[in-house]
């Protein structure tokens, strides 16, 4: 456990000076997190500014849960989403036998290698819309529930990179799809609206999505305490069994990778 | 032959700059250029439904949003009886669906080949040696995408407009129909031009990604891919009047559904040219000072 922390630090720290590195590109990327950021809020912001309830979510309810989005997003996008583009890039390219050889775990490998230091603007983003919502709107938190809420969106984050990582394990057997990891990122959007806007289309696309679903949208229930324990159990269970899942059906894909020459 | 010999000027000046064009081989290709264009996009037209899949999964980032935020509007409409005005359901779900198609047939994604394949990787070089113009070469690269992403977008159109109860609200008038469809070539044009431009900026600072998605987060919201520019709050619709974003997508839509009066067709088509002169030109001395800029080893 301790070589993978240590291992871990040294990707975190290539990764930073890779940052330094590019000055440009560096200023760009910090802009473009923040503009990311600043969008999902004037989207919302323009979309619920035409009505005050959709699909029994008040317009606040809904601002909130885009701050629940945009922390986890911000968080996923810091540590996980460069690491997905990485892996489809190995796989497309038959580079991936490369990393099976090293001594260390490879879905530890293929998830963590690139930290991704631009998008932390957005869990600040995400922080600063939140209190200023829940001031404005007079929403009290104690710290029980705060320090819930957070639980809740790390069990989310599980959640999401789970999904995430098994969608991308099918590059497996269809490298030249890479750019399902593009899709994956709209695919994560589809979490800052509410649940109730899938079941109202179709009770199968909600089942589909299921997953996708309560990654953000529990932890901010539990916010307005319109959660049961119910609800927080199916999020858990959920995450344990995708993440088990995502880990068996990786090194089940590795059977069948193949490559030559690379 | 216009057009051909328009090519061929492109041709000989960029050809000349890149000193491969000379005045000795130019006759030779004067009357088969065309032919040779056709057979790029030919290839590049296998290329693109040999790789259909991915073509699809593309396209599915075109269709994703549009039919999200349809949804989204879809519980609004239930909940309140006129939330956007003159805007009604039809409206509003046939502006949706027309963006799925305006967003996989008129949003070029040849940026970031040019960025990271040609400019960081060096394969430039290629294109440089080659007796053809890189701009028309990248065109008709793209083109075949463009093309079966649209048919998709297609597809999805006639097949949505079956579960609309009063159908789509598309435009009826023969004019509207004729400046619309040139809207939509000039629309693909600045797009194109756009996206050329982004592309070789790589010339400069070599690292791209936080550009390419800068200008993505601008593209989404002043190119009307959030909701009608047109139920922006008046200093937003302003500022994305005066941007070219609307002039790619949102305004191609308009004028399909029909929002457009004659004046306002023309006042489109005519701030279009703007656009495209402007981008002609930015392009034209882009390259011309990036290409001295650019090495490319072992290629």
């Amino acid at each position: 456990m301790k070589r993978y922390f240590r291992v871990y630090r040294a990707y975190a720290k290539m990764s930073l000076e890779a940052l330094f590195a590019y000055r440009a590109n560096f200023i760009n990327s910090s802009i473009s997190s923040v503009a990311w950021g600043v969008f999902s809020f004037v989207s919302i912001f323009l979309l619920t500014s035409k009505t005050s309830t959709i699909y029994g979510w008040k317009r606040e309810e809904i601002i909130i849960l885009t701050c629940g989005y945009q922390i986890m997003i911000g968080v996923f996008h810091t540590l996980f989403s460069k690491n997905f583009g990485y892996m489809a890039e190995v796989i497309e390219y038959a580079q991936l036998d490369g990393f099976l050889l090293k001594p260390i775990d490879s879905q530890f490998v293929m998830s963590m290698r690139w930290v991704n230091y631009t998008s932390i603007f957005r869990i600040f983003i995400g922080l600063i819309f939140l209190l200023y919502i829940l001031q404005n709107f007079s929403i009290g938190l104690d710290p029980f529930i705060t320090g819930i809420f957070f639980l809740l969106l790390l069990v989310g984050l599980l959640l999401l990179y789970s999904v995430w990582f098994t969608v991308a394990t099918v590059l497996i057997w269809f490298p030249r799809l890479s750019n399902i990891i593009e899709l994956m990122f709209n695919v994560s959007g589809m979490t800052r609206y509410p649940g109730e806007l899938y079941k109202h289309a179709s009770e199968y696309l909600f089942l589909f999505l299921l997953p996708i679903t309560l990654v953000v949208a529990t932890p901010v229930k539990f916010l307005f305490r319109r959660t049961s324990i119910f609800d927080i159990s199916e999020l858990f269970l959920v995450a344990i069994i995708f993440f088990i899942f995502s880990r068996k059906f990786w090194k089940f894909a590795l059977r069948f990778y193949t490559s030559a020459s690379s | 032959m216009a057009a051909s010999q328009n090519n061929l000027d492109t041709l000989s000046k960029e050809g000349a700059a890149q000193g491969v064009v000379t005045q000795n081989n130019r006759k030779s290709y004067f009357g088969t250029l065309p032919m040779r264009y056709v057979r790029i996009f030919l290839l590049h037209f296998q290329d693109a439904f040999q790789n259909r899949s991915r073509s699809f999964v593309w396209f599915l980032l075109s269709l994703l949003n549009p039919l999200l935020v349809l949804l989204f509007w879809r519980g609004a409409f239930e909940s309140s009886t006129s939330p956007l005005g003159d805007w009604s359901y039809n409206a509003i779900a046939s502006y949706y669906l027309l963006l799925v198609i305006a967003g996989s047939f008129l949003q070029v994604h040849i940026e970031e080949d040019i960025a990271r394949r040609d400019i960081q990787s060096g394969f430039l070089s290629h294109y440089l040696t080659k007796p053809f113009s890189y701009i028309l070469r990248k065109f008709f690269q793209e083109l075949p995408w463009r093309i079966i992403q649209g048919f998709f977008g297609v597809l999805v159109l006639i097949l949505f407009s079956f579960f609309l109860k009063n159908g789509l609200f598309l435009t009826h008038d023969l004019i509207g129909i004729i400046a619309s469809i040139v809207i939509v070539v000039l629309a693909f044009f600045i797009s194109f031009l756009f996206k050329m431009i982004v592309g070789i900026s790589a010339l400069w600072i070599t690292e791209f990604y936080g550009l390419q998605e800068l200008i993505g987060v601008i593209d989404i919201v002043f190119a009307g891919f959030v909701m009608p520019l047109a139920l922006f709050p008046s200093f937003v619709r302003t500022l994305s009047y005066i941007l070219p974003f609307a002039y790619m997508i949102y305004f191609p839509i308009l004028s399909f559904l029909g929002k457009l009066s004659s004046v306002e067709l023309l006042q489109t088509i005519g701030i279009q040219f703007v656009w495209l002169t402007v981008f002609g030109i930015t392009y034209r001395i882009m390259w011309r000072r990036g290409i001295k800029k650019f090495t490319g080893l072992g290629q």
